[in-house]
């Protein structure tokens, strides 16, 4: 045992951990792989301990680091096998293959040991308890799921027995590190740590999987809870609503918070030691895990809260189709159906949710982030199109979305939306703007346009512009007109959101203020319209930059030409991009990928927009094959996939069902013979 | 469990009431979660770290 300890570099005991296994590697068949697959930080746990023994010097415990590499992956291995997730048809070797790889994992795995402890020392009737328990809590585990034991023996305490019984693989690192510093008095208070964190680990992962555990027959402190017995059926075509049912009672029946309660509960424990030892590695681990559960309880509970409030305060809507058969009809009916059950759920669906690396400086990472204003002013707009049909009996509900909209107003001197209403690092944008102002002028609330749309407006026309007619994304005043906060977005606004003109954003701002006030607005309008037909691509398209695929961008701008300069040359080069890229199955798609709803009703949508301007006597033809391509593609539930739109940063777009059957009910009705609406009736 | 939310839900019909943004929610935490230490279940699979999903 070193005297001295030298300086500690984890990175440095790590590579020399690799270079290890490496060099065992080399003595077995290429096959015969030691390296585990899975990566976790179960493999660092003698470092995580070592702050517990400092006498112990990095190197002592590389051959304990490399035994825990290989018998954690020989652990994540076997249950791989014993759970039968090699068993499959095409390739039943990989299980003689995989077995293989345990003898071989086990064996450079206890021969690590041996280098450490001698024959008689006490280490050795520790581990061979701790594998006994291990390999018990294994069987009692696997009667359960295989039925021998019935479900409602699943207890709490039976649950917990199980888990401490399966973290035999800490318990031994925990023994072995005893042995080695020859410190007796820390096996104790280790292995209920070990156990405790063992328990909020595990916990935490019943709840990450209780769909594959359900699917699996495994049982769970927590499936146990909201199922009395097995799971059966679930094959079947009740499947899937058995395991919708199943998740509102995890979440509405309080079982989801109740396990992160026993997480934090189990963290406490496994933290008892923080006051002996604060700087013990472990404790890094432990406060994420914490922080997850607790930012990830605190939602549970609003989100839960919101919806129960809703389900009683929130008048339900109920659309019922009369005289179905007509043509289109069905579409329409079916749409409107599926986007009155998301209203009545409260839109919790289209719903887009981000977390930001906590490098950007903005709240921890494990603060989630909600934004919904965008997603319902679209399906407003698109109900809005409805209600005309309806002869205005959906009113309730756009009078409804219309107060929330205005609700989500940011409340500064600026004003106006932002995407993520809760993001205090995220500027408002013209895109927002644009949408709800449309929405607050279909609804008739036009003095809310002045009140909260103004201000925003002004500073966009201000200090956002640009000569060539172009103006930012982002609404920002100019430097010395800025609070604190407009100083910080202007920051971000050059680090992380981005600056410049977007061509699928101009135009939704346009439209909007053509709504508005074409007459006060005429030359924004105008040099906004030029600046876009510059930009148009020489195959009709515009780079999109927040939208998926080019379809968007094309819709918005020809909704825009069509509303403010309809003999505008880039009508027609538009309109051919749409009529080109129609596909033979009737719909549109991205490069490279299938036909998709969406990308066929924002096309649909173009294509109707450029009708007055420049109409082709093969468009509704095309329109009607695109329609049918829709129809085939409605789901049971009258809504359709959710495909991506929104571009969110970090290489990720946010798409919805919502969304994709808001724009197809939109293009539908865009389309449709408007007689055929009147024989959908609505009720409340 | 708080009593007085327990008697707003038994009043409520459950299919009302909505999940996807629950679950949204539980996958975001699932896909951020760096991959502690899991080595008791095997469904427990590796995510990536950032990923605003």
């Amino acid at each position: 045992m070193s005297t001295c300890p030298e300086a500690f570099s984890l990175h440095a005991e790590l590579a020399a951990v690799q270079v290890i296994l490496a060099d065992l590697q080399r003595r077995w068949p290429d096959d015969i792989a030691l390296e585990p697959e899975r990566k976790s930080d179960y493999y660092k746990l003698p470092y995580l301990f070592r702050e517990a023994f400092p006498a112990l010097a990095g190197p002592e415990l590389r051959p304990l680091a490399v035994f825990c590499k290989l018998y954690a992956g020989s652990i994540l291995l076997h249950d791989q096998i014993i759970d039968g997730g090699l068993v499959d048809g095409a390739n039943r070797s990989a299980i003689t293959t995989s077995s293989l790889r345990l003898m071989a994992m086990h064996a450079e795995a206890y021969h690590q040991l041996h280098t450490l402890f001698p024959a008689g020392a006490a280490f050795w009737d520790r581990l061979r308890s701790y594998v006994a328990a291990y390999t018990d809590a294994c069987l009692a585990e696997k009667r359960f799921a295989a039925g021998d034991r019935p479900w409602p023996e699943y207890t709490e305490a039976e649950a917990l027995r199980i888990v401490i019984g399966k973290n035999g693989p800490a318990r031994i690192i925990a023994a072995a590190m005893v042995e080695l510093a020859r410190d007796e008095r820390m096996l104790e208070p280790l292995l209920d740590v070990t156990n405790a964190f063992n328990v909020a680990t595990q916990m935490w992962d019943d709840l990450q999987d209780w769909k594959e555990d359900l699917r699996q027959g495994t049982p769970t402190l927590l499936l146990a809870r909201l199922i009395p017995e097995r799971p059966a059926g679930l094959d079947g075509k009740a499947g899937p609503d058995l395991v919708k049912q199943l998740a509102r009672e995890l979440y509405y029946g309080g079982h989801a918070r109740h396990v992160l309660e026993l997480v934090l509960t189990a963290l406490d424990q496994a933290e008892q030691l923080q006051h002996a030892i604060p700087d013990l590695g472990l404790y890094a681990v432990t406060a994420t895990l914490r922080r997850k559960c607790e930012a990830l309880y605190v939602d549970i509970e609003r989100i839960v809260r919101a919806n129960v409030q809703r389900a009683r305060d929130q008048p339900r809507l109920a659309l019922v189709a009369a005289g179905a058969g007509a043509a289109g009809h069905d579409l329409v009916s079916g749409a409107l159906r599926y986007l009155e059950t998301q209203w009545n759920a409260g839109f919790g669906e289209a719903r887009d949710l981000i977390q930001y690396p906590e490098e950007l400086g903005f709240a921890p990472a494990e603060t989630c982030h909600f934004g919904d204003v965008f997603q319902r002013a679209l399906v407003t707009d698109t109900l809005c199109d409805a209600d005309a049909v309806l002869d205005g009996r959906l009113q309730p509900i756009i009078e409804r979305e219309a107060s929330y909209l205005v609700s989500q107003r940011a409340v500064s001197a600026t004003g106006g939306w932002c995407y993520y209403a809760d993001l205090p690092e995220l500027p408002p944008d013209a895109d927002d703007l644009a949408q709800v102002m449309q929405v607050l002028i279909r609804a008739g609330r036009r003095d809310e346009v002045a009140r909260h749309g103004e201000p925003a407006l002004a500073v966009l026309l201000r200090d956002n512009c640009h000569p060539d007619g172009s103006f930012e994304t982002w609404i920002v005043p100019a430097s010395g007109r800025r609070t604190p906060l407009e100083e910080r977005h202007a920051k971000l606004v050059e680090r992380v959101w981005g600056v410049g003109p977007d061509c699928d954003v101009i135009p939704n701002l346009l439209y909007a203020l053509h709504l508005y006030d074409a007459a006060r607005f005429a030359d924004p309008i105008r040099d906004g319209a030029r600046y876009l037909e510059a930009q148009q691509r020489a195959d009709g398209t515009w780079t999109s930059q927040w939208y998926a695929g080019p379809y968007y961008a094309i819709y918005v701008c020809l909704r825009m030409f069509d509303a403010v300069a309809p003999a505008s040359p880039a009508v027609a080069r538009a309109l051919r991009a749409l009529r080109d890229t129609q596909r033979s199955d009737g719909g549109w798609g991205l490069e490279g990928a299938a036909s998709d709803p969406l990308a066929t009703a924002l096309a649909l949508l173009g294509l109707a927009a450029g009708q007055r301007a420049c109409a082709d006597h093969a468009d509704p033809s095309r329109a009607a094959r695109g329609i049918e391509y829709l129809r085939r593609t409605m789901e049971s539930d009258g809504g359709w996939p959710s495909h991506a739109l929104i571009f969110k940063g970090f290489g990720a777009f946010h798409g919805s069902r919502t969304l994709t059957t808001a724009f197809a009910l939109k293009a539908a009705l865009a389309w449709q013979d408007r007689r055929a609406g009147a024989s959908i009736a609505v009720a409340s | 469990m708080n009593k007085k939310y327990d008697l707003e839900i038994e009043s409520l019909n459950l299919d009302q009431l909505d999940v996807e943004e629950l679950e949204h929610r539980l996958e975001m935490a699932v896909a951020n979660a760096a991959p502690v230490i899991c080595y008791s279940n095997s469904s427990c699979d590796t995510k990536s770290v950032v990923n605003p999903g």
